[in-house]
């Protein structure tokens, strides 16, 4: 587990990340939005141990985060923006990645290349950008480190092989019980592969949840009662969005599924439809709540 | 600690497979190119071998910096830091690893450079016997590796390739720099010279690459404790900054402001000494403009380093900076004067007497520097010294034309106070300490000269197959006797050095005629010496011709005439046809003859391959019987080797043979592509 506590860094007069309280739990695949400039990257970097925190504290597995070489194998980092040693190709990033992480598993990063049609002996700098960033991801997944940090990570990736990838991910973290912390700006990417997801917000966590609980303590319902009605015959509920057009209504309600589905039933509607809510939707919702316009937040 | 978290093997082993083109022409260009130079220049030797020539240098500049941005590099890169900051290996661990294992390449490749030198030098026959190369290959290693440490310091302090090497370069350069300019202008190099002293520039204080290149391979003890302490220091400096880097900041300049303050403040030391130097003989517009001119460069650094100028604060600043590195200056050539100014003679604590061990042999001078000082602590003997130094006040150069007998005229240097200096001291109170350095230093010239000679012996061996002995030992015992009686024509300088107060020394330039071992002599001057010289060269010459002549290199042939100062004088290099032919010619004929040095002489100059340091030289009478022999050849008729010397004027564009009569001398030259008369 990683629990974050009153982390705070700055550049120069800028402060990225202010007072950041946050816990990572162990084996499940975190997802951690923010706009661009949240800073998703540097709170990555400094967990990674690229960055060094002003303040706050970081606890690995009940170990303060410090510059030390066996508390950093057990984290892989895949940036953004991606770096391999010039001329090099697979099979010597493979090497490279053997000597530093003792528990690399190249039989399973050959099988992974090889699913995923990589040439070991192609010089990866002729590579697209995305394979770049799957050989990246491969070499990450391959070094079997507890915490593995992806970010941005199916950026540049085409649907095929992104769907490909994050199949790959979950069954790493089922096998391993690995930890994984994917950084997105697009909640959409991150929306069938996250258990837990962050948002970071003007250098603090603005909100947290796993996202079973937010899907189950939500819903979205298309509705008519054949007659004139309002939001204001909706009142027993937690209406979080009650749009009309003509007779039909989407409402957005936030409770239990099933009592709140006794209580629409006793109002005899002519249509009732429970709609799928999309992790967006959830989480623009979740943001009026709070008070905060979701555009300006992602 | 643990081993392994301070040299990571398999990290390093990754580093280098990375970058192994580079390391490879960075680790083999030393070696190689020392043996090139041997191979080249054959007239490498036991002194010319530890001196640096400039591409040395500047390898010895550039391979630890390029070392140490191939080893780290990578590690500030914008596009790497998140690679290889995130890596399961420690900053500290990073750091160390590539400092030990940087120091074992330098150590690698000096190694190779010494053991490559030993091989080359017995194949090519060069006098560099394995202490000196041993000594090279230490204090050279020793340098690099300073540097190298010293690189990676600026490494850790900036951020990208150019500050780097500006931040090296300042960091090597800044102290050295300001302490000889605030010493020279110090003004006491012209008050001590009223005396013929001079402020000695004492290198010792400074480390060892600055000892290399600035002093010509001596090195001292203290520079070398100070350069390995210095890079102990600067390493673990650079471990502090590196393991507190602020990785962020990845690809700019500088981490802090505070760091780019100070690098900027100190690149303006060069212009404020020569603003400083300007203002005895600029007038104020002058000095303004050049104000002007730096301050616009102050804007520059801060464009191309941070990106950015503030006009107003970046102006004020400079003016502070400029004034305070004037004022520093300042107050330091004050600090120095002053020193100079306050030396009493009364306060010397000891007198230092250094020695250049010096040796004449059957080969010429050999001349090894023993580096050895003697203390004098008598007050008395101090005290008089200072006497006779006192009443000198005035150096005078003059040149002495030394008229040989044969015509040859040489040109020495005697420095007229060096003359009268000898007069004011009693020689034989240096005596008194030279005598008690000759027990123990004369043994070890001798020692050392003895190893030298077996060196030469064992190159002419090389050539000769051992079975021609150049000179027997009466021969060699009756030279050095007639040496004995010879009046020296040139004697060795020799230094004392005058401690003051246990830190600063200054130096007097002194001839002593002490022991044989310290001059130099002029052997023509002596008709025994000369024959007994000229009949080893013939013997020697008579086994070469008979068993040795695939040995020759080329011939020269050059005349000395006696009897007529307007004829023309000819120096001729044969081919090798040539010299085939001519050779035989001086077999047949010359190799019996008693030199008559009142004749005309011609010289047969015979240049062994391999070694054109080794001439055997014969003289011979036979004046007109070479010209004939050479004209038969074609020789005298062919321009393309010859040389001729009017009057000390040179021709090497002749068109036709000179005619000669008893009146004149008739030249025809080429001058800008037109034929040009001239009449003597």
């Amino acid at each position: 587990m990683i629990q974050i506590a009153g982390l705070t860094k700055s550049f120069g007069k800028t402060n990225v990340l202010e007072n950041l309280n946050c816990t990572i739990k162990t084996g499940c695949i975190y997802g951690l939005i923010g706009a661009n400039g949240a800073g998703k990257s540097t709170l990555m970097r400094i967990i990674t141990g690229i960055y060094q925190k002003d303040s706050g504290s970081i606890v690995v597995d009940g170990k303060e985060l410090i510059d030390e070489a066996e508390l950093k194998e057990k984290i892989v980092y895949v940036p953004d923006d991606l770096y391999f040693f010039k001329n090099y190709t697979i099979k010597g990033m493979i090497t490279f990645y053997k000597c530093m992480y003792s528990k690399f598993d190249e039989a399973y990063a050959n099988k992974l290349f090889e699913l995923l049609k990589l040439d070991k002996n192609k010089k990866i700098e002729t590579f697209s950008k995305g394979m770049k960033r799957q050989t990246a991801l491969v070499l990450a997944l391959s070094t079997n480190a507890e915490y593995m940090f992806f970010d941005e990570t199916f950026d540049g990736i085409d649907p095929v092989v992104r769907n490909l990838i994050k199949r790959i991910i979950a069954e790493k973290m089922e096998d391993k019980g690995c930890t994984i912390i994917v950084s997105s700006h697009n909640l959409r990417e991150l929306e069938d592969i996250c258990d837990n997801l962050g948002l970071l917000y003007k250098g603090g966590i603005l909100f947290e949840s796993d996202v079973d609980t937010l899907k189950t303590n939500m819903f979205k319902i298309q509705i008519s009662l054949g007659k004139e009605f309002s939001k204001e015959d909706f009142k027993d509920f937690k209406v979080l969005s009650f749009k009309k057009n003509g007779s039909v209504a989407t409402v957005i309600i936030e409770g239990e599924k099933e009592k709140c589905e006794e209580k629409i039933e006793e109002m005899k509607p002519i249509i009732l439809d429970f709609l799928p809510l999309t992790l967006e939707e959830i989480f623009i919702y979740q943001m009026e709540v709070l008070g905060y316009e979701f555009n300006q937040v992602i | 600690m643990s081993l392994t978290k301070l040299f990571n093997f398999k990290y390093f082993k990754e580093n280098l497979k990375k970058s192994k083109s580079v390391l490879l022409l960075l680790l083999l260009v030393l070696p190689m190119f020392t043996v090139l130079q041997l191979m080249n220049d054959t007239s490498v030797d036991v002194y010319t071998y530890p001196l640096l020539g400039v591409i040395n240098m500047l390898m010895m500049c550039l391979i630890p910096f390029m070392l140490s941005l191939t080893l780290f590099g990578y590690v500030y890169k914008r596009k790497s830091v998140d690679f290889m900051g995130s890596m399961p290996i420690s900053r500290k661990t990073i750091f160390t690893t590539n400092t030990i294992g940087g120091i074992g390449l330098i150590i690698f490749v000096q190694f190779l450079t010494f053991i490559l030198t030993m091989i080359t030098s017995n194949f090519i026959s060069a006098t560099i016997f394995a202490e000196l190369a041993f000594d090279v290959f230490i204090y050279q290693s020793l340098a690099y590796i300073f540097l190298f440490c010293l690189s990676n310091l600026a490494m850790s302090f900036s951020g990208n390739l150019m500050t780097q090497l500006v931040v090296t370069v300042l960091f090597f350069a800044i102290y050295p720099v300001l302490n000889l300019y605030i010493s020279e202008s110090a003004g006491s190099y012209i008050t001590f010279n009223n005396w013929g002293v001079n402020l000695v520039r004492n290198y010792n204080g400074f480390t060892l690459p600055i000892m290399v290149i600035a002093n010509s391979g001596k090195v001292a003890a203290i520079s070398i404790i100070k350069t390995i302490i210095l890079s102990v220091i600067y390493s673990l400096i650079g471990l502090y900054l590196f393991t507190k880097r602020k990785m962020e900041k990845a690809g700019e300049s500088f981490s802090y402001e505070i760091t780019h303050f100070i690098i900027k403040g100190l690149t303006l030391i060069p212009f404020v000494i020569f603003t400083r130097e300007l203002m005895t003989s600029a007038d104020f517009s002058e000095i303004c403009l050049i104000g002007g001119i730096i301050l616009v460069y102050w804007y520059v650094f801060d464009l191309v380093t941070a990106k950015k100028v503030k006009l107003y604060k970046s102006a004020i600043a400079f003016v502070c900076s400029f004034i305070t590195l004037l004022v520093f200056i300042a107050i330091g050539v004050a600090i120095e004067e002053a020193k100079v100014d306050n030396i009493k003679f009364s306060d010397i604590d000891y007198l230092i007497i250094s020695d250049d061990g010096y040796r004449t042999t059957s080969y010429g001078s050999l001349e090894y520097d023993m580096n050895k000082k003697y203390k004098i602590t008598d007050k008395d003997d101090i005290k008089k010294i200072f006497k006779y130094i006192d009443k000198k006040n005035e150096i005078v150069d003059a040149y002495d034309k030394i008229e040989l007998e044969n015509n040859e005229s040489q040109n020495t240097v005697k420095k007229m106070y060096d003359c009268r200096m000898e007069a004011y001291v009693n020689k034989q109170d240096f005596l008194r300490y030279y005598t008690t350095i000759d027990e123990t230093l004369l043994n070890e010239i001798t020692a050392k000269a003895e190893v030298i000679e077996e060196k030469w012996e064992l190159k002419d061996n090389a050539v000769l197959g051992n079975k021609f002995e150049t000179i027997t030992a009466e021969e060699e015992n009756r030279i050095l006797e007639i040496l004995k009686t010879l009046k020296p024509r040139r004697i060795r300088q020799n230094q004392e050095y005058l401690y003051v107060n246990n830190t600063d020394y200054i130096i007097v330039h002194q001839y002593v005629d002490h022991t044989i071992e310290t001059c130099e002599y002029e052997f023509g001057s002596n008709e025994e010496l000369r024959t007994l010289y000229d009949a080893i060269n013939l013997r020697e010459m008579k086994y070469i011709l008979e068993n040795k002549k695939e040995n020759i290199g080329n011939v020269e042939i050059e005349s000395t005439l006696k009897s007529n100062s307007t004829r023309k004088d000819v120096g001729y290099y044969l081919t090798y046809y040539e010299s085939e032919e001519f050779l035989e010619y001086v077999e047949d004929n010359l190799l019996d003859q008693k030199v008559d040095y009142s004749k005309d002489i011609i010289r047969i100059m015979v240049r062994l391959r391999r070694d054109n340091d080794r001439t055997i030289t014969i003289k011979t009478n036979d004046y007109d019987g070479v010209i004939l022999m050479l004209t038969k050849m074609g020789v005298a008729n062919s321009y393309i080797h010859k040389e001729y010397y009017y009057d000390g004027e040179f021709y090497d564009t002749v068109i036709s043979e000179p005619t000669v009569s008893t009146e004149e001398v008739t030249v025809y030259y080429e001058e800008e592509g037109e034929k040009v008369q001239e009449i003597y």
